[in-house]
């Protein structure tokens, strides 16, 4: 047997998908859902000043003048609702809260439900039967810097991938099983079984390590074992029934390092790995965020921005109304822009459209003022799908405090298909039903 | 306002504005004590987060007053067991019945896996990318509970550990196997011999087992070699550190080869050597004044210098150096100069630590201190043309520059905005760092905007503010009066005798229960820390110290750890390397109690 390199691994795996078996799971995967989105792309950064990402006027819901922080918006207009005035259910849960994506965050009646929509979409997906190689795909560099946090949680708040390698290898690097058709490989199969027996072996090292530990250790070894089903699930994706088989060999033109000493420059490339996790069909949720909710290390010196985000331009910046905020506003909205526009110039791999018409993008946030440290009004811009109801000239939606932002997520879960939330957000929430404002 | 402290206020949640600012104004003098008291931790009642502990998850409803010490049950609908990560150091748990605390089962952290495969190499260019996604918890990455691995982890390590086996197997055979012919007994050897290695202890038949049937199913030595070293280095026996020992008593004792890899992770980093290695293979670590022996010898190495190192850096906060953004319109400071400073406090710890047996208190009144002649330009030192590029040690004229740990342009450069100096940064690494008194985050709802730093305000006057607002002054009157004793050092460590054309005034003072203590200028402010409050910073130095070296912030009796390390240092003047040897001597490093 020759020893095989991972280049003629992929290679020989690109004839091996042509033909699947359980082609009618497939098909209900490729299938949208009646959501009219099939991916969840979270866009997440730290608060803002509301004053400066408001609109400069507003003569109707699709009529509207930009403000500057958000002025490049304007250039995707068609695709996007803006939403803001709607408190999280503690506004004043302050830095490194789980609000932002989880509706609650904490509470004073101690039973906090700490589930960020993208843990719950992935976890509903999976129970329905679409299970991607990468349940999420969680990135971003430095994101717990200063002690900070990401908006993603699972009872414990859940790290980033920060290395763009890293990041890559994971999603791009593994080895997909091969599915039925042509004559299998030796040398694949070979490799193949090598690395089953071999996750067989560490799975009952962890086992019987796993009886002799205290509950607590147990947990964590119970995370262990759970992070080898998911590369079981990826080795064979059609024996676990039913799945999204990523595209083998696809994804191999991205050029990545570990260097996260600017986090801008590594999240550039985090974005295209990002879109094309979807494009490969590695994973139907991913997220990028921009720093910690501590701090977020800027460094472009051609904007004349350089400094941490948060003491530099939310703290410090009221005195010359927040210009270097607003700048660097301003280039986090072109991010986003470039974000939907790479959608759009991309198919979906499943065929009938770009990825954009099947992906929900949405800019997220910790916190609604970051600088009075308060949810009171959290914001969004919500982007793309085939389920978002838009307008030639976008729509700007204010609820001036009377809905709570959960039910932004859960419009989201609803795009994608999910229509029981239990488990998700708040169990006292009065109304408990998604914006119907935002669907199409 | 500069960095905050992450604690969260569960008072505030769902609580009326009015009575949340009054609450926070009681909770905050409520909870400080004094720099003269014992250190205390911040628990946050009722927030689950801050209440629960143990077993159960994070969404808990135990009423402890810190995280890990309550007695609280998980009740959470969504936990997965795990324990919420500490934000603060908790209130220790009182010392009744000297118990060692619990086992531990501590994952690698990702400088322990990269160091420990580079030794098993011997080699320091094994192709290694990072495959660990660690939060920091309390500014380290050592938290045994926060280590986990999850989501793409195990597919991160598997990758890792494929392709270091492949280049293992190509490039260096002769540190995996002293044979290579096919047969039962060189397969057994190779399983045997780099299997102990990996794992740190002999292994059972049942791991040989285990292995054997992997190499088996290969056609040649070099694939189940590669196949078997691939396996090993996901292994948990590799990826985990145990700390479970076997029954002893009403306990466990930690064996042996637990000592060992206990001992070797401590103080370098890294896996035991060959001889830490035999010495658990033969039983004489169990011996006391072997485990010191070992201490020792490990401290001193080259390997130890950096672990000191390492944990200064983190305990100081001062790894933010490399990543500070900095505003170039003030002065471009470059990576070079970065690394300089770096350079500087490396240099100044190991001298003072290993050649001079020094303390806390002998760093911070340091009498000199290491520049090449890039960084002594960069102070504005009168000498600087007559030094090269090498390092050498410098005595500072107190005209041109503060002499000690206060003063070196790494902290002072780390601990500033892009542009600015920082009171606050400053202050409250002080506060929280070496007096161990919590902060509170800011409430919500305040005006936190500063008034801008123009038309010729000092500093100090920028953040008057923070006084003048009672909301503000009750945490900040805790920070900013220590870190205006810094004023004389701008946002890149220089000197400076003018701030925005005044001149500066650099008098501080350091608030406790019944007293403040005021100081001038970062002398005063070292006088302060090395004699009033000298008990104090070493029980500080302690506490972070024990964070480390046993990866958890409080367990049951936790304090009986830290009482036997400051007794233990106190009778070697509390040099840092007692400090980091005393550990060694506390019941919890060698037993454990029953669960």
């Amino acid at each position: 047997m020759r020893t095989l390199n991972r280049r003629t691994w992929l290679k020989t795996l690109a004839a091996g998908t042509a033909m699947l078996p359980f082609l009618d799971i497939e098909q209900a995967a490729q299938a949208a859902p009646a959501g009219g989105a099939k991916r969840v792309v979270l866009f997440c950064t730290m608060g803002t000043v509301p004053s400066i990402w408001t609109p400069k006027s507003v003569r109707a819901e699709n009529d509207f003048v930009l403000a500057d922080s958000t002025s490049p918006l304007d250039a995707i207009r068609k695709h996007m609702v803006m939403l803001e005035g709607m408190p999280s259910g503690n506004t004043g849960d302050n830095h490194g809260s789980p609000d932002g994506l989880s509706g609650l965050g904490f509470s004073a009646s101690g039973q906090a439900q700490l589930v960020s929509v993208d843990q719950f979409i992935s976890d509903r997906l999976k129970a329905g039967g679409i299970k991607t190689a990468v349940p999420t795909l969680l990135l971003g560099a430095e994101t717990t810097g200063g002690g900070g946090k990401t908006m993603f949680n699972r009872a414990n708040n859940l790290p980033t991938i920060s290395s763009p390698l890293a990041a890559f290898k994971a999603v791009f690097g593994n080895v997909k099983a091969g599915g039925g058709g042509g004559a299998p490989d030796p040398a694949t199969e070979q490799l193949l079984a090598r690395r089953k027996s071999t996750l067989d072996a560490i799975t009952g090292q962890l086992q019987t390590l796993r009886q002799n530990v205290g509950s607590e250790a147990k947990a964590r070894l119970d995370l262990h074992l759970e992070s080898i089903r998911q590369i079981e699930g990826r080795l064979s994706p059609s024996e676990g029934g039913g799945g999204v088989e990523q595209i083998a060999g696809c994804g191999q033109d991205l050029k990545a390092t570990d260097d996260v000493s600017d986090v801008l420059k590594a999240n550039a490339v985090h974005m295209d790995i990002l879109t094309s996790s979807l494009a490969c069909n590695a994973t139907r949720v991913a997220a990028i965020q921009f720093g910690s909710d501590q701090i977020l290390q800027v460094n472009l010196p051609e904007l004349n921005l350089q400094g941490d985000e948060h003491g530099l331009m939310l703290h410090s910046g009221a005195g010359d109304g927040f210009s270097k905020l607003i700048a660097f506003e301003k280039w986090l909205s072109q991010r986003f822009v470039d974000l939907v526009k790479k959608l759009e110039a991309t198919p979906d791999p499943d065929g009938g459209g770009s990825l954009l018409d099947s992906t929900l993008v949405v800019w997220a946030r910790d916190m609604g003022d970051a600088a009075a440290h308060n949810q009171e009004s959290m914001r969004f811009v919500f982007a793309g799908s085939k389920y978002l109801k838009k307008d030639a000239n976008g729509r700007y939606l204010n609820f001036s405090g009377k809905q709570r932002h959960e039910r932004a997520l859960l419009s989201i879960c609803e795009a994608v298909g999910i229509t029981d939330f239990k488990g998700f957000g708040d169990p006292g929430l009065a109304d408990k039903t998604p914006l119907s404002e935002l669907k199409a | 306002m500069g960095v905050r402290n992450t604690d969260k206020l569960a008072a505030l949640s769902g609580v009326k504005l009015a009575a949340a600012s009054a609450a926070l104004l009681l909770a905050c003098t409520a909870r400080i004590e004094g720099p003269d008291s014992r250190p205390i931790g911040v628990g946050i009642d009722g927030k689950p987060n801050g209440g629960s502990s143990g077993p159960g998850s994070g969404t808990g409803t135990g009423t402890g007053t810190g995280t890990g010490t309550g007695t609280g049950t998980g009740t959470g609908t969504e936990g997965d067991g795990t324990v919420p990560h500490p934000t603060t150091l908790p209130t220790p748990s009182a010392c009744k019945n000297n118990s060692p605390g619990p086992r531990a089962l501590r994952r690698l952290t990702a400088l322990e896996y990269n160091a420990s495969i580079r030794d098993l190499f011997g080699d320091p260019n094994v192709p290694l990318t990072s495959v660990f996604s660690d939060p920091t918890v309390l500014g380290f990455s050592v938290d045994s509970q926060a280590l986990v691995v999850q989501g793409l982890g195990a597919q991160q390590l598997m990758d890792q550990a494929e392709s270091v086996a492949h280049w293992a197997v190509t490039t260096h055979m002769d540190k995996l196997s002293s044979c290579t012919t096919n047969d039962a007994n060189c397969r057994q050897s190779f399983i045997r011999n780099f299997g102990r290695r990996v794992h740190r202890a002999p292994l059972s038949d049942a791991d040989v087992s285990v292995y054997e049937r992997l190499f088996s199913a290969e056609a040649s030595f070099n694939d189940g070699a590669e196949a078997v070293t691939a396996a090993m280095l996901q292994s948990p026996y590799f990826l985990y550190r145990q700390e479970l020992g076997t029954a002893a008593g009403s306990g466990y004792q930690l064996t042996s080869h637990e000592l060992a890899t206990a001992l070797a992770y401590l103080f370098t980093g890294s896996a035991p050597d060959n001889e830490l290695s035999s010495a658990a293979d033969n039983g004489s670590l169990n011996q006391p004044q072997e485990l010191q022996r070992h201490a020792e010898r490990l401290l001193q190495s080259q390997a130890g210098h950096r672990v000191i190192g390492t944990f200064m850096k983190d305990w100081l906060g001062l790894g933010k150096l490399e990543t500070v953004a900095k505003d170039d319109n003030v002065f471009k400071l470059t990576p070079e100069l970065r690394q300089a400073m770096a350079e500087e406090t490396r240099l100044l710890i190991d001298s003072t630590v290993f050649e001079k047996n020094g303390s806390f208190a002998s760093l911070l009144t340091a009498p000199s201190s290491f520049v090449n002649q890039q960084l002594a330009s960069h102070y504005g030192l009168k000498n600087a043309g007559s030094l090269s590029a090498q390092f050498t040690s410098v005595t500072f004229e107190p005209s041109e520059r503060d002499s000690g740990l206060l003063a070196q342009g790494s902290l002072l450069t780390a601990l500033a905005t892009a542009a600015e100096s920082s009171p606050v940064q400053r202050g409250k690494m002080v506060r929280t760092r070496l007096l161990c008194n919590e902060l509170p985050p800011p409430p919500p709802n305040v005006d936190t905007s500063l008034k801008p730093a123009n038309g010729g305000v000092t500093t100090r006057e920028h953040f008057a503010a923070h006084s003048q607002n009672p909301l503000c002054a009750s945490c900040h009157q805790r920070m900013d009066p220590i870190g205006f004793g810094f004023e004389h050092y701008d946002a890149f460590g220089r000197r400076r005798e003018q701030d925005n054309g005044h001149p500066v005034d650099a008098s501080g003072s350091v608030l406790g229960d019944a007293s403040e203590v005021p100081f001038e200028g970062l002398p005063g402010l070292t006088e302060y820390l090395t004699t009033q409050a000298n008990d104090t910073v070493n029980a500080c130095l302690a506490r972070y110290w024990a964070y480390y070296a046993f990866g958890q912030a409080g367990w049951t009796e936790d304090q009986c750890t830290y009482d036997s390390i400051i007794e233990q240092a106190k009778t070697d003047g509390f040099t840092l390397k007692a400090v980091a040897k005393a550990v060694v001597n506390t019941p919890r490093f060698t037993r454990r109690a029953a669960e």
